[in-house]
């Protein structure tokens, strides 16, 4: 299982109020990363963030240390200094069909998108007029969670289970590459996105 | 400063640039010399060949195995 970190299940407000620092964590994470951790899954963090500010996001939603195995942060050897990194999950080394990838941002997964379910941005609610955190009843982590579990007892693939749209769980929905993202090369537009929420207008496939 | 009123410390010198000319003589006594020559640049090449294997192998490595290593099993905490 890899995670992203910022805006997908922690957030930091914006620099204007780092000064009243405090990280939100995203409503179920503690409940997915203890599932995921009672499965015993391998649970990596990937984040453009510094080291720095990734063991501090460790230490608030992992203080004991059985949760998270392992973080990967900003390096030159798999990220590109530019807006077009990308996330590839093929340079983990792990077993594609049994890796999965919860993601914020469409371009970062976009050569594995076989394997990745975009969720919507988390943002913090400080700075805005209400005060609530966004999205409002944000249950993407719950609906991940539920995916976890039906992976576990259908025993598939996971490409082959999200692109299954009788199996998986009906929140997940899809999106053609070519409408998630207009700038995407056509030869890197290849299949689909799955999202979760209202990241994108559902149904659009074609 | 006060320690050195009216000269007081033998060793005392008007020569701003004392310290330079001295560094400057013990580099041109060492480089002068053919075995420290040789060993000082034998150093600096060995220490350089052994940092680029070590990144080598650190490249490899990385290709091998992926970015975060070999799994790990969790043991357990009892």
């Amino acid at each position: 299982m890899v995670l992203d970190v910022d805006e997908t299940i922690v957030s930091y407000g914006d620099k204007a109020y780092r000064l009243r620092a405090a990280l939100v964590p995203r409503p179920f994470l503690a409940e997915l990363l203890d599932y995921l951790s009672s499965i015993d899954a391998e649970v990596i963090l990937w984040s453009a963030s510094s080291e720095r500010y990734m063991k501090q996001v460790v230490h608030a939603i992992d203080p004991s240390g059985i949760r998270i195995s392992h973080y990967i942060t900003r390096d030159p050897i798999w990220m590109s200094r530019d807006h077009f990194y990308e996330k590839n999950l093929r340079w983990l080394g792990r077993d594609l069909n049994d890796t999965i990838f919860i993601e914020n941002r469409a371009m970062s997964v976009r050569s594995c998108n076989q394997n990745a379910i975009l969720v919507e941005d988390f943002v913090r609610g400080e700075y805005m007029e209400n005060g609530q955190d966004y999205p409002q009843n944000d249950k993407a982590l719950k609906i991940i969670c539920q995916v976890i579990k039906d992976l576990e007892t259908s025993r598939k693939s996971v490409p082959a289970y999200l692109s299954d749209k009788k199996v998986r769980v009906p929140d997940v929905k899809e999106i053609a590459c070519h409408l998630a993202m207009r700038q995407m090369p056509d030869e890197l537009a290849v299949g689909s996105f799955y999202f979760v929420g209202d990241k994108f207008k559902a149904g659009a496939t074609t | 400063m006060y320690a050195n009123k009216e000269k007081a410390k033998h060793t005392h010198t008007e020569d701003r640039f004392y310290g330079a000319k001295r560094l400057k003589e013990i580099g041109t006594r060492f480089w002068s010399d053919h075995a420290a020559r040789a060993y000082f640049l034998t150093m600096i090449g060995g220490i350089t060949l052994a940092y680029y294997l070590l990144v080598e192998k650190q490249d490899r490595l990385r290709h091998q195995q992926g970015l975060v290593g070999p799994k790990e099993r969790l043991t357990s905490l009892d």
